[in-house]
């Protein structure tokens, strides 16, 4: 494991998936995992999905609360502000811009095309991440009892269960079986 | 001026704070603005759901468009205060938890959380596919959107790019 990253160079990494990380939280998850575990080795996997766990009960969006905890983990109060403000500012000046001028934008018949092409992009990118995401969960030994979880939560999805109780009860749960990996 | 804009607030963080995954503060937020309120209406509702899936960073990024169709970009301000403001409850938790992030059966918790999140990332794809993927080059540009994610190094805005252009020379 290297030596954890300096302020600045954690806000850049952190800047560079605000900026040019598209398709939503869990594309955004996967592409940090990769560079801050994989690429740049500052922490490891088991910690950064401790964080992503927590960043998942937090309500809101949890991609937020995902860099938040990570700006935590490395910096304490300032690197979660400063990881936050980071994740927050560029795509909201975006959005804002974009509302501004939308009936101009989405009115368009080339960029109507140039959308129906991206939401295209959007759902492959998701599901990658999907598969990402469950991945090492589904090694032996523990294949069994993440696919009984995984199908049992997808149905309280499809029945409209609201996902806060239901990640509390998976949760509790999975604390109640402890270390069973099965 | 002000105290709209702090109502503004108000109402799209209790949105987003009864909120866990994707777009699920819609709902309250549609029954606050523009059922109960008409500061905006459904067209514009839609309009932020389509803003916030086509730009980087969060999903939930749509609050800000909502913000601006409500008061410009000093609602635009009280949205992204909104979206960013539960985050900070993560701190709570590992105020609570840190100190038991390596008790086995709190990794076993965290496991099911992810599982259960990732189960209800696919029941949103499943929906999203229906609108999104129906024909065969959507389908092909989707598989390849996946594939270059889990095996190349591009950055998901190009992927992006690159399909839309595909879709502007297709159809």
């Amino acid at each position: 494991m290297s030596a954890r990253p300096g302020l600045g160079e954690l806000c850049r990494v952190l800047l560079k998936h605000a900026a040019f990380t598209v398709g939503g939280g869990g594309v955004t998850m996967v592409a940090l995992e990769r560079d801050l575990v994989e690429e740049h080795k500052w922490l490891e996997r088991d910690r950064f999905r401790t964080i992503y766990g927590f960043a998942r009960l937090t309500p809101g969006t949890s991609i937020l609360a995902l860099v938040t905890g990570l700006g935590w983990h490395f910096h304490a109060y300032t690197g979660a502000l400063a990881a936050l403000a980071l994740n927050v500012i560029p795509g909201s000046i975006l959005a804002a811009l974009l509302a501004a001028g939308y009936e101009q934008v989405y009115g368009n018949d080339t960029a109507s095309r140039f959308l129906i092409g991206s939401a295209a992009a959007v759902c492959g990118l998701i599901g990658a991440s999907i598969w990402r995401m469950t991945e090492p969960y589904l090694k032996a030994g523990r294949l069994r009892g993440s696919l009984a979880v995984f199908v049992v939560t997808l149905g309280f999805a499809i029945w409209g269960i609201s996902p806060f109780p239901a990640f509390i009860a998976v949760g509790v749960a999975g604390y109640l079986l402890g270390g069973d990996q099965s | 001026m002000i105290a709209k804009l702090a109502l503004l607030y108000w109402l799209l963080l209790q949105s987003m704070l009864t909120s866990f995954t994707g777009l699920s503060s819609l709902a309250v937020i549609r029954h606050e603005l523009v059922v109960e309120r008409q500061w905006i209406d459904d067209r514009q509702l839609n309009a932020a759901v389509m803003i916030g899936r086509s730009t980087p960073g969060p999903m939930g990024v749509y609050v800000v468009c909502i913000g601006f169709f409500v008061a410009g970009y000093w609602g635009a301000a009280a949205g992204m205060l909104a979206m960013a403001t539960p985050a900070l409850l993560i701190l709570l938790l590992f105020k609570l938890l840190s100190s038991r992030a390596d008790d086995p059966r709190l990794k076993n918790a965290i496991r099911y959380v992810i599982l259960a999140g990732a189960a209800y990332s696919a029941a949103a794809l499943f929906a999203m596919s229906q609108t999104a993927l129906n024909s065969w080059w959507t389908l092909a540009i989707s598989v390849l959107a996946g594939a270059l994610l889990l095996h190349g190094r591009i950055a998901t805005i190009w992927i992006l790019a690159g399909a839309g252009l595909i879709g502007v020379m297709v159809k």
